[in-house]
């Protein structure tokens, strides 16, 4: 696995892919933080918060190449005839994203330094949204790798990355439409179901779609309110995408197609 | 023979099933992983999921203290309280007021165990939300309120009210500077309201130009005592359930039928608060008809503008305000009152016991400045002159009557420093003179059964000034959002063009 996580976060920076992502991120950062700064109030976590919205461009960037790229080149036959499991090959490459993450957080590390060094605050809810980032990041990037794993194409993985991301991004204000869609449909039914019904019925469906909000989830954390639930959710969805992507990967093994 | 055993041969064929087999293996599990792992989420999120909620933050902002966890503790287990925000639960809180109240919501319902509810249900898209709160349509269910319902009945709360904002800022520059967070004090508030019923009313006279009282109402609510205006009038009567009457700040005097009124109430064992001041709004009133009031408790306000010489009580270095905003003592009967044994006033009048003969009368001072204190006359132009010598002066006391069953009781303090809006807003519900001013209030009520909740101090998230000067800011601009991602970039380019023949 450390060889597959070795030469995945190497190749990052022998390739632009690496120093441009890192760059995107350096300028986004730095531009929420400058826009603070310049008004005298500083607040990390408010910066944090913000760029777990870029995931939707920064997460492609990284994870297109990750398998489309052995595919396209011909060499992920490496991974079904080195003595390394595909799992670990899987789990490899999913480590060397997510240091490349942490990587990029270097200039949030920065300008907490620089915070502190102007008497800022940087408190208990700024470590939260630390932790947050680290686990939304890792969800993201599994869900990237699984994108990576299903085409040969850079450009259709990055776009099926973006739209996954950008639908959990989207989740509460779609549990809203459901929830109102519904509401109109039962209505206009036939059941005659009495408004309180209906009401509940269109709770349920808001809470139930909206419990899958990962952003909702961890919102607390920068208020330092810590929950542990939240990050074992991350950590599922991570777990299942990285499982997704093996059986995928797998599915060579045997598949006669 | 031969054609017969390789026909059987040919019939029994057994086709290679392993690419079925494999293909179900692995769509089974992936759907038993996303099974397992939905239900372990599910499981833990309701069973411990509440319970394994840390808030680590400084003041505790989103979590609710014990004072509120041992109320709602104290409600049957099958009591259920809705909290309905009347709009759409917004997916970013930041920078908004509902940075603080939404996690503290959340804070609520989970540690109710199961009493509280809260929801967010916008009325445009879901209109009967407000019959299903309110079927009688008896409360003002706003869009974009918060609605605490329970049996029937309905409190609104406005995000703005769960902050005490600098109310000299909001006058000067018409914005609202929140000074502290009073979230968890306004809810509790509203439930023990909901749940417990106002025990206790107290009228404030109203229509004699007086100060506003907001925020000393919320102080009584946290008492459960509903707050009720009752306003200057030539039918004026205190009212049979005035359990507390309050003339606070008013900057005319009474009427003498207001004046009867009010004594016949005092006779009656009424418990009497005033708050009154020396400011440009009532520097001529004399408050006779006022002071007929206090004379019935032998106390009386005088026209005179207190000047404070000792500069160790002075708070201030400027000039112009050091002597009329100072410190004052604490009597030890009342130290238990307060948290300092200082408190502070400003612009205040002397009060003193008065000249009536009845022995039945027990007053006692609460108040006092230092031994350097003057009063001064003040004439139209705004000129002071001291009128008497230096000496303790008194700025709050305190009357009842002895040997009576139900005696009446009043305090008057004559700064407003403890009562107005100005104040408190500016200094919120932690500052000692609003302590002491709430420790005031519960005696008069005899309110020990009180649900005080403190107010909670905003994050500080300011810089120092000094060292965000244009340059610094430009340069961390240049440096920042050019010179390290363009240095970056520029790297990827030659690494690229260094590689890409490789």
């Amino acid at each position: 696995m450390f060889a597959i996580f070795k030469r995945e976060f190497l190749s990052y920076f022998r390739s632009p892919v690496g120093y441009v992502a890192i760059a995107l991120f350096s300028f986004l950062s730095g531009y929420l933080f400058i826009n603070q700064f310049g008004t005298g109030m500083v607040n990390i976590s408010s910066e944090i918060i913000s760029l777990r919205s870029f995931f939707i461009v920064i997460v492609p960037i990284i994870t297109m190449g990750l398998f489309a790229d052995d595919k396209k080149r011909g060499t992920e036959i490496i991974f079904y005839t080195s003595p390394i499991s595909l799992f670990d090959a899987v789990v490899g490459k999913f480590l060397a994203a997510l240091s490349l993450f942490g990587i990029m957080f270097i200039n949030v590390i920065a300008h907490m330094i620089i915070t502190k060094s102007c008497n800022g605050v940087v408190d208990v809810g700024t470590w939260g949204s630390v932790i947050v980032f680290f686990f939304l990041a890792a969800m993201f990037i599994s869900i990237g790798i699984f994108a990576s794993a299903i085409t040969d194409s850079q450009i259709i993985s990055a776009i099926l990355c973006f739209l996954l991301i950008l639908i959990t991004q989207l989740i509460t204000s779609m549990a809203n439409f459901v929830a109102s869609f519904m509401a109109s449909l039962l209505s206009a039914s036939i059941w005659g179901l009495d408004a309180s019904k209906i009401a509940s019925v269109c709770d349920g469906v808001i809470e139930g779609i909206s419990w899958l909000d990962p952003f909702a989830k961890t919102q607390d954390f920068r208020y330092g309110v810590f929950s542990v639930s939240p990050l074992i959710f991350c950590f599922s969805v991570a777990l299942i995408f990285i499982y997704l992507t093996y059986r995928l990967l797998e599915k060579k093994r045997w598949s006669q197609a | 023979m031969a054609n017969s055993n390789e026909i059987k041969k040919k019939n029994s064929v057994v086709s290679d099933k392993r690419n079925t087999n494999l293909k179900w293996f692995s769509v089974m599990s992936a759907i038993l992983l996303i099974a397992i792992v939905l239900v372990i989420n599910i499981l833990f999120d309701s069973i411990l999921g509440d319970k394994l909620v840390f808030d680590l933050s400084a003041t505790g902002q989103n979590a609710v203290s014990d004072v509120t966890v041992d109320y709602i503790n104290s409600l049957p287990a099958d009591a259920h309280i809705r909290i309905v925000g009347l709009f759409d639960k917004p997916s970013n809180i930041k920078d908004t007021p509902y940075e603080y109240i939404i996690p503290l919501l959340d804070n609520y319902a989970a540690k109710s165990g199961g009493r509280i509810s809260v929801e967010y249900v916008n009325p445009q898209s879901y209109p009967a939300i407000r019959t299903e709160l309110d079927p009688q349509g008896m409360f003002d269910l706003k869009e974009g309120l918060f609605a605490v319902a329970y049996n029937g009945r309905v409190i609104t709360v406005n995000a703005y009210d769960c902050f005490t904002y600098d109310q000299s800022y909001l006058n000067t520059y018409n914005y609202m500077l929140p000074t502290s967070n009073i979230a968890e004090n306004t809810f509790t508030n509203t439930i023990v309201n909901l749940t417990r019923g106002y025990q206790h009313k107290a009228y404030f006279v109203t229509g004699l130009r007086e100060a506003s009282h907001v925020q000393i109402s919320n102080i009584l609510a946290a008492f459960g005592c509903e707050s009720v205006d009752l306003p200057a009038s030539d039918t004026f009567a205190v009212p049979a359930d005035c359990d507390l009457l309050i003339i606070n700040g008013i900057n005319s005097d009474i009427s003498e039928r207001m004046s009867q009124a009010m004594i016949d109430y005092i006779n009656d064992g009424g418990k009497i608060l005033v708050a009154v001041d020396f400011s440009g709004n009532n520097s001529t009133e004399q408050y006779l008809h006022l002071n007929t009031v206090l004379h019935e408790m032998n106390l009386h306000v005088d026209p005179y503008l207190l000047l404070e010489n000792d500069t160790s009580y002075q708070l201030s270095t400027d000039p112009q305000s050091a002597r009329v905003n100072s410190q004052v003592d604490v009597f030890s009967e009342y130290a238990t009152f307060s948290t300092e044994p200082n408190l502070t006033i400003s612009y205040a009048r002397p009060v003193r016991s008065y000249d009536t003969p009845y022995s039945y009368i027990m007053v006692s001072p609460v108040l006092s400045t230092s031994a350097k204190a003057t009063a001064n006359l003040v004439d139209s132009e705004g000129h002071a002159s001291q009128f008497a010598n230096e000496g303790i002066y008194y700025v709050g006391y305190y009357s009842t009557f002895d040997g009576m069953a139900v005696p009446p009781e009043m305090y008057v303090f004559s700064s407003m420093t403890f009562t107005s809006d100005d104040y408190i807003s500016q200094y919120g519900y932690n500052n000692r003179n609003v302590v002491f001013i709430r420790n005031v209030l519960r005696s008069l009520l005899k309110a020990d059964d009180s649900t005080i909740v403190p107010a909670k101090a905003l994050a500080d998230y300011s810089i120092n000034p000094n060292k965000v000067t244009k340059n610094s800011a430009n340069a961390l601009m240049v440096s920042l959002l050019i010179v390290v991602p363009a240095g970056l970039v520029i790297t990827g380019v030659l690494v690229y063009s260094k590689r890409k023949n490789l």
